[in-house]
């Protein structure tokens, strides 16, 4: 299997480095983008399995970013991992197809759990980029609601 | 569904200043209403009195005066009457004749029968008596009458009529005396006093009334019914001057005096009637009718009294509820301020926390790739990272409570009794109840035993259940906290006697984001919160409507029995706790 080709996408240099080393150890490629338009290029440029996402970017919040990325990129998925974490934003968030709602400080377990969780979805391929306008964009995207509320991870 | 405790002073309500107010106008708007509705009242009634009085007084002055006007005919007829007498005597006979004991005696038995005179004599021009016939011949015979003044009047007029007087028989009387035309000699009589007394008398004046004569120096002519002993000038001079007005009777006092004058205005008939007699029917129609008035004003009163009341309490109920709106809504704006801050002060930690505990990731990873044997402590650093992401995750627990996410933490399950967790939230609350009227009675089972449960979640959950309640009842109600033990669980119940729960909304209460309160006073979130944090507790939640009214809500715990220790770790716990390893 390929490894999982993972953006993180966060303006704490520091976060993105630690997270970076230690996915690569567990064999997922790691690249960080430190705004939001940073992470658009990086995406234009190489397919990704997934995104994690920060809420609070230097040049643009998070739900925009992952409007862009939903309507470019349908097949990419997204996890939100913010501190900035509200009601709100959540269910904001979900409703515009992020596949989780995560909250810092999260544990490199769970965190990887969802990841690799993710990776195996059937709509998960990588042939998403330049098909944009195709039927895909119809799917159901992979759609966890967990309502934050309970706090708890399953 | 309010998240915080609001807890307003009454100062900031203004309750008591209030009060003051709404009494100062309920006192304002009854005097009104009452001065509105009875004030006329009183003025047809004092219209409708002085215009009966003045008829009733109209009646009775006409009464009067006709009483006057044929008592004065009465009296001028009868003297007219005993002075024609006299005169036609004094006519057809003469001295000669009449000067002769028997021959005046036989005149007299003629006319004496009709008792109007009781006594006649015959005086010549000297004075002299010269005969005399009637009861008083022992002193009256042979006497002189040439000195007095009535004979020397009477020499000169011809025709006299005497006021009351003594004279020589020391016994008031009137006189009647007619001189012949050349005053060569003179008949005398003395009226019957009796008979003239009763002609006054016999007026019909009424009860507290009078009737008599006067002459021009206050002497009565006849008794007075009164036992006056006489007027004095000045009431004399008025009596005269009503007499001459002759503006009908005249009202002094109590009193209502008809005047006429007799004897060609030598003396005074006056009637004097007592008005509390005359117009006593008048004046006891009044006073019923006054009583009448006092009544209705009296019903006015207390009915103005009861609706001002009921209206004014209204008024205040919906002063104080806006009042309450108001001092809500600020409260809610201020902690939403607060929870502003608080979550503001979150969100920046939590990016420090999540890069300190996967720095401690990172270095727990590169221990992997050292030579177990020549690192030296690798124990001590496993442990030491351990600890610094055991106490991120702890970090973390607050951030995410402070943002509304509340995380069970084990850490603070300890034993507790509930009826003292129960004391506390409602200690927190009481103010604000007190403020809306809302009593808290306790009902606390005396020996409960602990539960194992943590003890300020479970307070969140009640000070959501007691906030509901009193946004429930609004105004005016009771909260019934009572514990109970139902083994193996202890339970906690909250009874409000607010409206209850519809059956629509029965189903739906403990839904996130569902609420049946207006916009922006409640989230939809107190009760959801309520129950995941009940479950996670290993207890439920449920609630009811009363048969008496109003809603309950069941909190139950189980208690901590060594069977349960071991397997009744609750789902939603072993979940939380297997979060994050």
């Amino acid at each position: 299997m390929n490894p999982l080709r993972l953006l993180i996408v966060d303006d704490e240099a520091d976060f993105v480095e630690s997270l970076t080393k230690r996915l690569r150890r567990r064999g997922i490629a790691c690249d960080g983008a430190g705004c939001g338009t940073e992470a658009l290029a990086r995406l234009a440029a190489a397919p990704y399995d997934v995104v994690l996402l920060d809420m609070l970017l230097p040049d643009t919040n998070g739900n925009e970013v992952l409007r862009a990325i939903k309507a470019q990129w349908p097949t990419t998925q997204v996890i939100i991992l913010t501190g900035h974490a509200s009601v709100e934003a959540g269910r904001e968030s979900l409703t515009r197809g992020a596949a989780e709602y995560l909250m810092k400080p999260l544990e490199m377990e769970t965190l990887f759990d969802k990841l690799t969780a993710h990776r195996g979805r059937p709509n998960g391929s990588r042939d998403s980029k330049g098909t944009s306008t195709g039927g895909r964009t119809d799917e159901e995207p992979f759609f966890s609601f967990q309502p934050i509320m309970e706090g708890t991870h399953q | 569904m309010k998240m915080y405790a609001a807890t307003i002073p009454a100062e900031v309500l203004h309750l008591k200043p209030r009060h003051l107010y709404y009494a100062r106008q309920k006192q304002l708007f009854v005097l009104v209403f009452l001065a509105v509705a009875v004030v006329p009242l009183f003025c047809i009634n004092w219209y409708a009195s002085h215009y009966y009085e003045n008829s009733w007084l109209k009646k009775t002055s006409a009464e009067l005066t006709g009483i006057a006007e044929s008592r004065r005919e009465i009296v001028d007829r009868f003297l007219a009457a005993q002075e024609n007498q006299l005169a036609g005597l004094v006519a057809f006979g003469s001295l000669e004749t009449l000067g002769r004991q028997k021959e005046l005696e036989r005149l007299f038995a003629g006319f004496k029968r009709d008792g109007a005179i009781t006594d006649l004599g015959v005086i010549d021009r000297e004075g002299n008596h010269r005969a005399y016939v009637g009861p008083y011949s022992q002193e009256l015979a042979g006497k002189n009458y040439a000195d007095t003044p009535w004979f020397h009047e009477a020499m000169g007029s011809g025709r006299y009529i005497s006021d009351i007087f003594s004279g020589y028989r020391k016994v008031p009387h009137v006189i009647v005396a007619v001189a012949d035309p050349e005053r060569t000699w003179l008949l005398r009589a003395t009226i019957n006093s009796e008979l003239f007394n009763a002609l006054v008398a016999s007026a019909n004046v009424g009860e507290g009334g009078d009737a008599f004569i006067i002459n021009t120096k206050g002497e009565l002519q006849t008794p007075s019914r009164q036992n006056r002993d006489g007027l004095k000038n000045e009431q004399v001079a008025k009596l005269t001057a009503v007499a001459n007005e002759d503006r009908g009777p005249q009202r002094v006092g109590n009193h209502l005096y008809a005047v006429t004058p007799l004897k060609g205005g030598d003396w005074l008939l006056v009637l004097e009637t007592d008005l509390r007699t005359a117009l006593a029917d008048f004046y006891q129609a009044r006073h019923f009718g006054l009583l009448l008035i006092l009544a209705a004003s009296a019903v006015i009163f207390v009915v103005a009294a009861l609706v001002i009341n009921s209206m004014m309490n209204r008024i205040a109920k919906a002063d104080q509820q806006r009042m309450t709106l108001t001092n809500n809504v600020r409260h809610v704006e201020k902690m939403a301020l607060v929870g502003r801050l608080a979550a503001s002060v979150a969100h920046e930690i939590n990016n420090p926390l999540q890069i300190i505990t996967d720095q401690a990731g990172w270095i727990n990873e590169l221990l992997d790739d050292e030579d177990k044997e020549r690192v030296a402590n690798l124990g001590e650093y496993r442990s030491s990272l351990a600890r610094i992401r055991a106490q991120v995750k702890r970090a973390g627990a607050i951030t995410h409570r402070l943002l509304g996410f509340s995380r069970l933490r084990d850490e603070e399950w300890s034993a507790t009794d509930l009826n003292r967790a129960a004391e506390e939230t409602i200690a927190l609350l009481e103010n604000e109840a007190k403020n809306h009227h809302i009593t808290i009675r306790r009902s606390y089972a005396p020996t409960l035993p602990p539960v194992r449960t943590d003890a300020s979640q479970l307070q969140q959950v009640f000070l959501n259940i007691l906030n509901n309640a009193m946004d429930a009842i609004g105004q005016n109600g009771v909260i019934e906290v009572v514990t109970r033990l139902a083994d193996p669980q202890v339970a906690i119940e909250f009874r409000d006697n607010g409206p209850g729960l519809p059956p629509a909304v029965m189903g739906r209460i403990f839904d996130s984001f569902f609420t049946t309160k207006q916009k922006g006073k409640g989230t939809g979130l107190g009760l959801s919160i309520s129950q995941h944090i009940v479950e996670r507790l290993g207890g439920t939640i449920h609630a009811a409507n009363r048969e008496e009214g109003g809603s309950v809500f069941t909190v139950a715990l189980p208690l901590p029995t060594a069977h349960a220790q071991a397997n009744h770790l609750p789902k939603m716990l072993q979940q939380t706790m297997a979060v994050g390893r």
